[in-house]
């Protein structure tokens, strides 16, 4: 079955056609509930923040101007609601972690990778959300653009050109922000791993 | 009468857009490939993204190699042909028709065709047992993908 | 390329994204590199930590009424004039049906019809996956149990009455709907003894064992 581009829902939806926007919303919750778990310890805060993030989008339709493909609009919306929330909960009382244990030089002096910490370590026995309340704090240290490509490719699996043409950059701009955000969240993860 | 006008209403929700042309159903598959033996052995490390679920459904093997590994992208109505082997292919194939959250994914491997709905962003295996018991394993990751370019 | 060079391409390279040529010169350097194939297990370790803590769970959660539930929110949010409480005793089945200005018993009574009328072709209908009997009836009758007390029971997924997906493939993942084949046989592993694994379609040649049986602990 054809389907419309996002961008025609999105122009019907701004205009007061429900069915189109419940079409985006049918279209897209899988990723945006994958998007919300990578952030999220729970997996019932991840379904929350996804619907969050449709509602707030749905508010937001005029302002949809078409700059970014609505899939990156979507993630970026998922992606601070979620980051949000796990700042909201730091603030009441949990234990912060010393700031500079997610950056590069402390990590590499001390010799821990992710594979030692994860693959050959004790990370592996970590129950999931344990690992998804690390990820969270490590994709929360990251800069939105590293996040977003980090995610778009890791959890949404797309390929370098979509992301080319979901981002609009070039594709060795695609490989190269990868690279660089594989290595800080690697570095992050690796410390917070390292301090359990 | 207004609960027949509402009804109306409800129903109107629930019909999806009729559609216009435009834009097909895409998705993005990730597919290993898996040479698994019973004789004691390892898990390659190449295949630490599939460690816990290969020994989870293949509980009488115990070395897993991976023999190849693609990633790629389908639309709606093409066939990717993809090696598995030297002289294995498998044919994947996206057709319409699958229900909501779901992908109808064709697979036509050598005499075996199947067709499956995958969960977006599941994963299941075809396996090919020979005898002697060593099998090959196909691991596939099924990922709608929605190009949204905005123009 | 040197070595530095090289490690930003590993990337890449696992994802298959390299030309030839490029790719020739990553593999040749992997071969003989320790830090480059570190730094290739990093990927390794890190797409391991996506697909456990992510990608597994994520693929095995229904999210049956998701729809239905945004645009309920929607609905409320759109129309009320002080924000809708996050956390509220009254389910958002009846606001919704406070909203509408009908009691719960005629939304449910609607969605059923338009269930049933998407049945018997009043509507077009092409589009939309036909509820099988079983789904009219149940969105005719589930929620009309409590009568009396439309809150009770009812609440709090306002998806009831108006489900009209057919069955999915349940907790799996993956679902065969079929299967041809010359030679050999099939044998599906629906995992029945663990519903968190992936189906297995086993394909047997050239032999007669049962492979749940030599397969099982």
């Amino acid at each position: 079955m054809k389907e419309q581009e996002d961008s025609a829902l999105v122009a019907l939806a701004v205009d007061g056609d429900q069915r189109a926007f419940r079409e985006l919303v049918e279209r897209h919750q899988a990723r945006a509930f994958r998007t919300a778990l990578s952030i999220l310890k729970h997996e019932d805060q991840a379904r929350d923040v996804a619907q969050d993030a449709f509602v707030k989008i749905y508010t937001k339709l005029p302002e949809f101007r078409g700059q970014a493909a609505f899939t990156t609009w979507l993630h970026r919306i998922v992606s601070n609601l979620c980051i949000d929330r796990i700042r909201k909960t730091k603030r009441h009382g949990e234990v912060e972690y010393d700031d500079a244990r997610s950056h590069g030089p402390q990590t590499a002096a001390s010799g821990s990778t992710l594979a030692s910490v994860y693959l050959d370590g004790p990370g592996r026995a970590l129950e999931r959300s344990e690992l998804r309340e690390q990820m969270g704090r490590a994709l929360e240290s990251l800069s939105d653009s590293h996040r977003e490509v980090l995610v778009m490719r890791e959890v949404d699996g797309l390929s370098y050109e979509e992301l080319a043409e979901a981002l609009e950059v070039a594709k060795g701009t695609v490989m190269s922000r990868l690279f660089h955000a594989r290595k800080k969240f690697m570095n992050a993860m690796s410390g917070y791993l390292h301090a359990r | 009468m207004k609960t027949l006008a509402l009804a109306i209403t409800i129903t109107l929700l629930l019909i999806p857009v009729a559609s216009s042309a435009a834009e097909p159903e895409r998705a993005s598959f990730d597919v290993t490939v898996i040479d698994a033996k019973k004789t004691p052995g390892e898990v390659d490390p190449k295949l630490e993204h599939l460690k816990d679920v290969l020994q989870r459904s293949f509980k009488g093997y115990k070395s897993f190699r991976q023999v190849n590994r693609a990633k790629f992208s389908v639309i709606e109505g093409e066939t990717h042909t993809t090696t598995l082997v030297a002289s294995q292919e498998l044919k994947v194939s996206l057709n319409p028709g699958g229900a909501k959250g779901f992908l109808k994914v064709r697979l036509v491997s050598g005499d075996l065709k199947t067709t499956i709905d995958v969960k977006d962003g599941g994963l299941f295996f075809q396996a090919v047992r020979g005898p002697k018991g060593a099998a090959l394993v196909i691991a596939i990751r099924a990922t709608r993908v929605v190009k949204s370019r905005a123009r | 390329m040197n070595c530095e060079q090289i490690q930003e391409h590993i990337g890449a390279y696992r994802d298959g994204e390299l030309d030839t040529s490029t790719r020739a010169s990553v593999e040749a350097e992997l071969a003989s590199c320790e830090t480059c194939q570190a730094a290739y297990r990093e990927l390794e370790a890190l797409e391991a930590l996506v697909e456990r803590a992510v990608l597994e769970p994520a693929a095995s959660v229904e999210l049956t009424g998701f729809t239905d539930e945004v645009m309920a929110r929607i609905a409320v949010e759109t129309s009320v004039k002080s924000p809708a409480p996050e956390r509220s005793h009254e389910s958002l089945f009846d606001r919704l049906a406070a909203m509408l200005g009908l009691d719960a018993r005629s939304l449910v009574m609607a969605g059923a019809l338009a269930a049933a009328a998407i049945a018997w072709g009043v509507w077009p209908a092409a589009q939309v996956t036909s509820p099988t009997p079983e789904d009219v009836v149940r969105a005719a009758e589930g929620p009309s149990k409590s009568p009396a007390n439309p809150s009770d029971k009812v609440a709090p997924r306002p998806r009831r009455g108006m489900e009209l997906e057919t069955a999915s493939a349940g907790r799996n993942a993956a679902s065969v709907q079929q299967v041809e084949v010359a030679h050999g046989r099939v044998v599906i592993d629906d995992n029945a003894d663990d519903p968190d694994r992936p189906v297995v379609v086993w394909h047997i040649v050239g032999e007669e064992v049962d492979p749940k049986a030599d397969v099982s602990p």
